[in-house]
């Protein structure tokens, strides 16, 4: 079976850590291909995370906190915000929905128009005219503009809420 | 955005109460001990000082807004450390860190062209960043968590995302990857100053 690692790498790690190798320790590095791997890896890395300590990069634990909390409060304000974007947006299409809907039942101009584009629509089907079936039921058009609305209102909504 | 509307969410702003799980004397004591190893994490993970600011930020915060209730220390630590892996790994796959790793040093450039010594420490420190670079970020974050960090193969594993049996094979994987471009670096770098 493969081994992965060797009962002395603690060892080796402590003695680059330290900086003191004895020569028994050197001799086993010299023999064992994982620790001299260890060597290898590890040391460039410990000096590498020396240099990296110097490094004035790091705002102060103060600045984090109140960066923290600014933006924890606009989140929440943003949170707070959304179901009032979301009502705007419910409110606004369901005006437009019925305002059509109402354009459509109270005006014939308007309806005459309206079924003959849907009568150009529904040539391609056979047996079947969605013009006869709007004349002949008055309840149709609007109920084909709720249902528009209700498939267009999750999407808007989506559109208004989603953020980025 | 109109003014009034600048306004009021500024009103709104000063009346939202946020409260963190955490309190700032806690947190504070907590960043001091862990900003400065975390920071060098992302430096070394993204391969960008810059990339390494945001994200400090970032994992800071999301730690903040977590409802987590922490069983000791190193479960907290290993727990931010795992926020910030994600992040890296997350800007990983949109490919919003480069695969090079060259952060600037102007330090050790300048001492550079004074000492030869230091030059030859410089060329060093050149090759195991570009021979880091060449790794995935996972070996990375392996290997600095291991040998700079220091951490125990558990608390790496919580970190990773990975069984702790793994860890073993993982860090043996990716040492003998870097062991192996770091000699032919330093073999080509003979090379070339012969």
């Amino acid at each position: 079976m493969k081994t992965f690692e060797c009962p002395r790498e603690h060892d080796v790690l402590d003695a680059l850590t330290t900086g003191r190798m004895d020569d028994e320790l050197r001799q086993h590095v010299a023999a064992c291909a994982i620790c001299a791997d260890v060597v290898d890896v590890a040391a460039p890395i410990l000096i590498d995370r020396e240099d990296r300590s110097r490094a004035p990069h790091i705002p102060s634990s103060a600045v984090m906190w109140w960066r923290a909390q600014k933006r924890a409060r606009q989140d929440a304000a943003r949170e707070a915000a959304r179901p009032i974007t979301v009502a705007h947006v419910v409110g606004v299409l369901s005006a437009a929905g019925i305002a059509i809907a109402l354009a459509v039942m109270l005006s014939p101009w308007l309806r005459g128009a309206m079924s003959n584009v849907i009568a150009g629509a529904s040539s391609g089907f056979s047996g079947f005219s969605l013009q006869t079936a709007i004349l002949s039921h008055g309840w149709l058009m609007p109920a084909l503009m709720i249902t528009v609305l209700l498939l267009l209102t999750p999407i808007a909504i989506y559109f208004a809420v989603a953020e980025d | 955005m109109t003014f009034t509307h600048a306004h009021s969410l500024d009103a709104v702003l000063d009346d939202v109460d946020v409260s963190f799980e955490m309190d700032e004397d806690a947190f504070r004591a907590f960043y001091d001990r862990t900003a400065r190893p975390l920071w060098n994490y992302l430096a070394r993970l993204t391969g960008d000082a810059q990339a390494a600011d945001d994200l400090l930020q970032e994992s800071y915060y999301r730690f903040l807004r977590t409802r987590v209730a922490w069983e000791s220390e190193t479960h907290r630590r290993a727990y931010l450390f795992r926020i910030a892996t994600n992040l890296v790994r997350d800007g990983h796959r949109r490919s919003k860190f480069g695969r090079t790793v060259a952060l600037p040093d102007p330090e050790n450039d300048a001492r550079c062209a004074t000492s030869d010594d230091l030059a030859e420490s410089t060329a060093r420190r050149t090759d195991l960043r570009r021979a880091m670079g060449r790794l995935r970020p996972r070996e990375r974050a392996l290997l600095w968590l291991a040998y700079a960090q220091g951490h125990a193969h558990t608390e790496i594993a919580e970190v990773l995302g990975v069984k702790t049996a793994s860890v073993k094979l993982l860090l043996f994987r990716a040492r003998r990857k870097l062991a192996g471009f770091l000699r032919q670096a330093s073999t080509s770098g003979i090379g070339g100053r012969l």
